[in-house]
């Protein structure tokens, strides 16, 4: 038997190329579902040891730039093998490959005597590959919204950014749920396949998965050497400009904008308020009164009107005891149930006065508000 | 897995975990301190300190000018909640220990009257404790002297007990007016102070009254949308005035929100760029969204958007879906590519995992088990 000999699969260039695309899907998976499930404690232990929140999407963004300059690159490898050098498209999905997958079900369930006979790349194998090419595509499209919300939205309705959102997170639960079902059972576990790390795959298993690719190797379509320059220079041409342009918008990508990566000040204060802005009554404490508040005012609007709004007011106001309302001025005049609350020119017979004094009052004025009091009733209750 | 789980429900499960952990005792009536007993035994009786205090116009001349009055309305202090159970002026003014008293300490009226506040401790041990928590003791201890101590708010010889509602922004007024006047037109104070409803936030159920918190505590940003949800996530209390209860857990499925959340599991006093609810919506002046002048109407939300994305483009803002579940009304584009990762995962991981265990069944199983399996495996006869 042939077991000893093995069947070269991988250059060194594609598998670095794999380990590359490998590595940054895993940690664009664990750092993005991290942040997708995050009232989970595994994610948050995840981020918390990734160096926090802001870490972690430095790390998704940076895995994601390699990622795209890696397809970057593919793309043009592939187009080069292709167009140039005359390879035959093994990976293009066909109708056999839809008929070898039925035809390995049925083998499977015991409902066929030999599984397919496939080719180059087997039906699994270009199904793993065309979903990543799906995969890269829409993350790279909905992660530009979620990158640069701001550029989305000039070109495109919003709805588009929580949009893209939803689809991000679709497509990386799908990506990774894939490539753990489907990848790692093809490649570890129904046998151990080592093209990957050696670029080369035992000749039993080439035999018994790729057999047509052993009858009918794939190879390059003769070309004249002129014809073949004449396609060097289109493919580095074509190719050029779509990979010169395609750089471009990596670096648009990234420099767009930076309203969701860069952290800008927190949300500037809406109200702009003045946390401590005492009332002119404030200082005027019942007990100690510095000398320069015992002008507690001598009209309603520059003192007064505080003054009883602030020390009355919490029960006399409009909806409040006795029907009287001492947060306002005509309020103040009419008075209540018991009469008028001030008569200008009379504290004798003012109720504002006469009321706090009395020991069925819940309330009292200190000396000093009962002499402003006082003062501004006989001055005849001025308003202003 | 979104099809499967909803994508809100780890907030929901969440939330009564935030509380029991975090949540500040706002609301609840301040733990009474024990009565201490009343003393007879005290240097001097009430009558006596009476004989020169219920005089009028008795004061002092404090070294920076203050006057300080020292009369004290004895039928004042007998209505008051002290008075009314009969503690002696001495229980309160311990450094009184006879006649004539030792000189006063204070140099200044306001000085006299922290110094005095330290007494009130002596029995409302719990309120003193939750106190020197607070924001207020934190700015005295900087050396503040107009942050408020004890008798700010609760008075001195004429305390009684302070009824909740409409009374206790009143009292906070008295040093915080411009908050209180944002307040008394917001949604919340206009309810509260024109309505007598009390179902509204007065300033003690976001800042606490005792162990008073605000902005400049660490962490109180992250947290905040924990106290809008206190009511906003009660579905009793909200159905009452036809308010949708999900705002929370839509705000956390948001960006923001998710963002905020995450920030505040893992760093929760570090400084985020990403708003919470009063980022939005108003701190103090809080409007009806439906009010023309709130910050979140339609009309106003670009340029709420714009504070911190100023080149937001006119349709950043319906980039957020306004606290509504996604549905084929509000959101059809964000609805259509949930539905179509709901059908598509189930359907190729079910695809994958069906060819996958007949592959398992075909190599690792059937061999074992029967004689097909073996007689087909070799294929030389191909």
């Amino acid at each position: 038997m042939t077991t000893n000999k093995t069947y070269p699969r991988f250059s060194l260039s594609r598998r670095i190329e794999h380990w590359l695309t490998a590595v940054s899907f895993i940690v664009l998976a664990g750092t993005g579902l991290a942040q997708k499930y995050s009232a989970s404690p595994l994610a948050l232990t995840l981020l918390k040891s990734l160096g926090g929140l802001e870490t972690s999407r430095l790390i998704h963004r940076v895995a994601a730039v390699v990622l795209a300059v890696v397809a970057i690159y593919h793309f043009g490898y592939m187009l080069y093998l292709w167009y140039v050098q005359g390879h035959p498209a093994t990976m293009l999905p066909t109708g056999a490959d839809l008929r070898n997958a039925w035809q390995a079900f049925l083998y499977n369930l015991g409902l066929r005597k030999q599984p397919p006979r496939q080719g180059y790349y087997t039906f699994d194998e270009k199904f793993e590959y065309w979903a990543l090419v799906w995969g890269t595509g829409v993350m790279v499209v909905t992660g530009f919204f979620m990158w640069n919300p701001l550029t989305a939205a000039r070109y495109l309705p919003g709805e588009f950014i929580p949009a893209a959102k939803a689809a991000h997170g679709g497509e990386a639960l799908l990506a990774v749920l894939s490539i753990a079902i489907w990848h790692m059972y093809h490649v570890l576990v129904k046998h151990f396949n080592p093209s990957m790390f050696t670029g080369c795959l035992p000749m039993p298993l080439m035999e018994e998965e790729h057999p047509l690719a052993l009858e009918n190797p794939p190879r390059p379509a003769p070309r004249p050497p002129a014809e073949r320059q004449r396609r060097k220079r289109r493919f580095w041409l074509g190719y050029g400009a779509a990979a010169l342009l395609w750089a471009l918008s990596v670096v648009w990508f990234v420099t767009s904008e930076q309203s969701a990566i860069a952290a800008p000040p927190p949300p500037p204060d809406l109200e702009g308020l003045q946390a401590y802005a005492p009332l002119p009554t404030a200082t005027a404490a019942p007990e100690s009164l510095p000398p320069q508040a015992a002008h507690l005012g001598s009209t309603w609007e520059n003192g007064i009107g505080e003054l009883l709004n602030s020390r009355c007011g919490m029960c006399h106001h409009p909806s409040g005891q006795n029907s009287l309302d001492l947060t306002s001025y005509a309020g103040a005049l009419q008075g209540g149930d018991s009469g008028p609350a001030v008569v200008p020119g009379s504290p004798g017979a003012s109720l504002a006065l006469i009321w706090p004094s009395l020991p069925t009052h819940r309330n009292r004025l200190s000396s000093l508000e009962r002499q402003a009091l006082r003062a501004w009733i006989l001055a005849g209750a001025p308003e202003r | 897995m979104r099809p499967f789980l909803s994508r809100f429900a780890p907030a929901l499960w969440l939330l009564p975990l935030l509380f029991a952990a975090r949540l500040p005792a706002a609301g609840t009536e301040p733990p009474k301190a024990d009565p201490p007993p009343l003393v007879t035994a005290v240097p001097m009786q009430d009558a006596r300190c009476l004989e020169c205090h219920a005089q009028p116009g008795l004061e002092r001349i404090l070294p920076n000018g203050d006057v300080l009055s020292l009369s004290v309305s004895a039928e004042e202090y007998r209505t008051s909640i002290h008075g009314e159970k009969g503690y002696a002026c001495a229980q309160c003014h311990t450094d009184i220990d006879g006649f004539p008293h030792s000189p006063l300490e204070a140099r200044s009226a306001r000085q006299a009257r922290i110094q005095m506040n330290a007494a009130c401790g002596a029995c409302h041990t719990q309120a003193q404790q939750q106190y020197s928590q607070g924001l207020h003791a934190a700015a005295q201890a900087e050396g503040r002297a107009e942050a408020a101590v004890c008798s700010d708010c609760h008075g001195a010889h004429e305390i009684r007990p302070i009824q909740s509602g409409a009374s206790i922004p009143r009292i906070c007024r008295r040093c915080h007016s411009e908050i209180y006047t944002a307040y008394a037109q917001s949604v919340h104070g206009k309810a509260l102070i024109e309505e007598g409803n009390t179902d509204v936030p007065t300033c003690e159920n976001c800042h606490d009254y005792h162990s008073n918190a605000g902005p400049s505590k660490e962490g109180y940003h992250l947290f905040s949308p924990q106290l809008c949800a206190q009511c906003h996530a009660d579905a009793e209390l909200m159905a009452q005035y036809d308010i949708k209860t999900d705002v929370f857990d839509t705000y956390v499925a948001d960006f923001h929100g998710t963002t905020v959340t995450i920030f505040e599991q893992i760093a929760p006093g570090q400084q985020t760029n990403k708003p919470v609810c009063i980022d939005c919506h108003g701190v103090h002046s809080i409007l009806s969204p439906t009010d023309e002048n709130s910050p979140v109407l339609k009309q106003n939300l670009l340029r709420t958007c714009q504070r911190c994305h100023p080149d937001a483009p006119p349709d950043f803002s319906a980039a957020w879906l306004s606290h509504y579940q996604p549905d084929w009304q509000t959101a059809p584009l964000v609805t259509a590519v949930n539905w179509f990762y709901r059908l598509i995962i189930p359907a190729t991981v079910g695809g994958m995992a069906l060819f996958v265990a007949s592959d398992v069944w075909r190599q690792k199983i059937a061999p074992r088990i029967g004689q097909r399996g073996r007689q087909e495996a070799p294929r030389d006869n191909e």
